[in-house]
């Protein structure tokens, strides 16, 4: 699978191996795919607050969080084996099942709380918290490009990643029709990517 | 790179909006479905995840409550097996496998099976081997995950192949377990057996297990 990666050199794949910043958890990880359960135990111990934030904020429940990330280390355990740590860190695999897990969960919720979880998460103006987060070099890098897409179609994007909005609670939120929300998310996407990798 | 940019465009804007997370429940199945059998689609998948992994600063940790973690231990590997080594015995051979194949097959049974809100999690184990497989039942999609977690890979020229037996029926074969996760349609209602065999290539040619049991785990609770 590595072959299909885009040749873009060390600017593609913030996360990728050979960065500067050894990634402790990727060893966690290859001892997890073995079966060992200590190593499992340090990888929840490393990794369980970051995950349990990213559920808290794209749930905005604590007790489906909790629910949620349950099964997304039942998931690490037994998907371990498909790491590669050649490919992401450790962390960024993490956040991926679990951002997955609590997509899948929000989908197969009625539209209708949906909405109102959209409202509530959207209310706080402007660019957010995150952005004073910001400190990596990579993330640097997202932010200058996220700067180059109208500031309401990066709004949009990163409501959806963080937030898990659904193209109707965007689309409510922005109040433009649902397929004008999807082209602005495509098209923005792919800007984000020919961005990151000029 | 252009050209090839261009055809795969809407791969890429699929794989993309996949990650994003926007795409409704049931085109988002479909991509899900897509990725377990298109290693490329997959790997479109996984760029897109690093692509964006630098978002995942925005997410502030919480330190999770203390009660969480033996909760994940427990679904994981179980609480003390609940039935004796005896019972199992005979829930076997009562499964119409034969007698021949009962006592070929390996024994102590270990299951690791929690009933869970939305899944049933399900480890097939035996003793005598490092084979281990990992099951997960979505009651809401009527789909189990099946994945070979530690162990060899079948000897060349032979497959493990996935049974599903129901309690009193016969063992139904729902495909081979190579590299990979297998993911087939079921019904997993308590007391039904989970079983990996050792099949000639391309699997059973009866419709039954013709080799060995090698891992098996029983579904218990409700």
């Amino acid at each position: 699978m590595s072959e299909l990666r885009p040749q873009s050199g060390d600017r593609q794949g913030p996360s990728g191996a050979g960065a500067a910043e050894p990634d402790p958890l990727a060893p966690l990880l290859s001892r997890v795919a073995s079966g060992d359960r200590e190593a499992f135990r340090q990888l929840y111990s490393a990794s369980s607050a970051k995950l349990f934030g990213t559920a808290l904020r794209m749930l905005g429940n604590r007790a489906e969080s909790e629910e949620a990330l349950q099964e997304v280390f039942v998931r690490i355990w037994t998907r371990a084996h498909r790491y590669d740590a050649g490919r992401a860190r450790g962390m960024t695999w993490m956040i991926a099942v679990t951002r997955n897990h609590c997509i899948d969960r929000l989908r197969a919720r009625p539209a209708r709380t949906e909405d109102a979880s959209a409202l509530e998460t959207l209310a706080a103006p402007g660019l957010s918290p995150e952005a004073s987060a910001i400190a990596s070099s990579e993330a640097r890098r997202i932010a200058d490009c996220f700067g180059q897409l109208e500031p309401d179609r990066a709004q949009a994007v990163r409501g959806a990643y963080l937030d898990g909005l659904s193209y109707e609670a965007l689309s409510a939120r922005f109040a433009v029709p649902v397929n004008t929300m999807r082209s602005w998310l495509r098209r923005g996407l792919m800007k984000l990517k020919d961005c990151l990798e000029a | 790179m252009n050209g090839e940019a261009e055809i795969h465009e809407g791969d890429d804007g699929l794989a993309a909006e996949y990650v994003l997370g926007t795409l409704p429940r049931v085109d988002r199945a479909a991509a899900a479905a897509r990725a377990r059998s298109d290693a490329r689609f997959a790997a479109r998948i996984a760029d897109w995840e690093i692509r964006l992994a630098p978002l995942n600063d925005g997410f502030a940790p919480v330190r999770a409550p203390r009660t969480l973690w033996p909760q994940i231990e427990a679904r994981i590997f179980g609480a003390p097996a609940p039935r004796s080594r005896l019972g199992r015995w005979s829930l076997f051979a009562g499964l119409g496998l034969g007698a021949g194949l009962a006592a070929a097959v390996v024994l102590t049974v270990l299951p690791v099976l929690r009933p869970i809100p939305d899944a049933v999690i399900a480890e097939l184990v035996a003793e005598g081997t490092d084979l281990r497989v990992a099951a997960r039942f979505e009651p809401r999609f009527g789909v189990i995950h099946v994945t070979r977690t530690a162990g060899p890979a079948a000897p060349e020229g032979q497959d493990y192949q996935f049974w599903v037996i129901a309690e009193g029926g016969a063992p139904v074969p729902l495909g081979l377990l190579r590299e990979g996760e297998l993911a087939a349609p079921t019904e997993v209602p308590p007391g039904t057996v989970l079983a990996v065999s050792l099949e000639p290539l391309g699997g059973s040619p009866t419709g039954q297990p013709t080799g060995p049991i090698l891992v098996t785990a029983t579904i218990t609770g409700s």
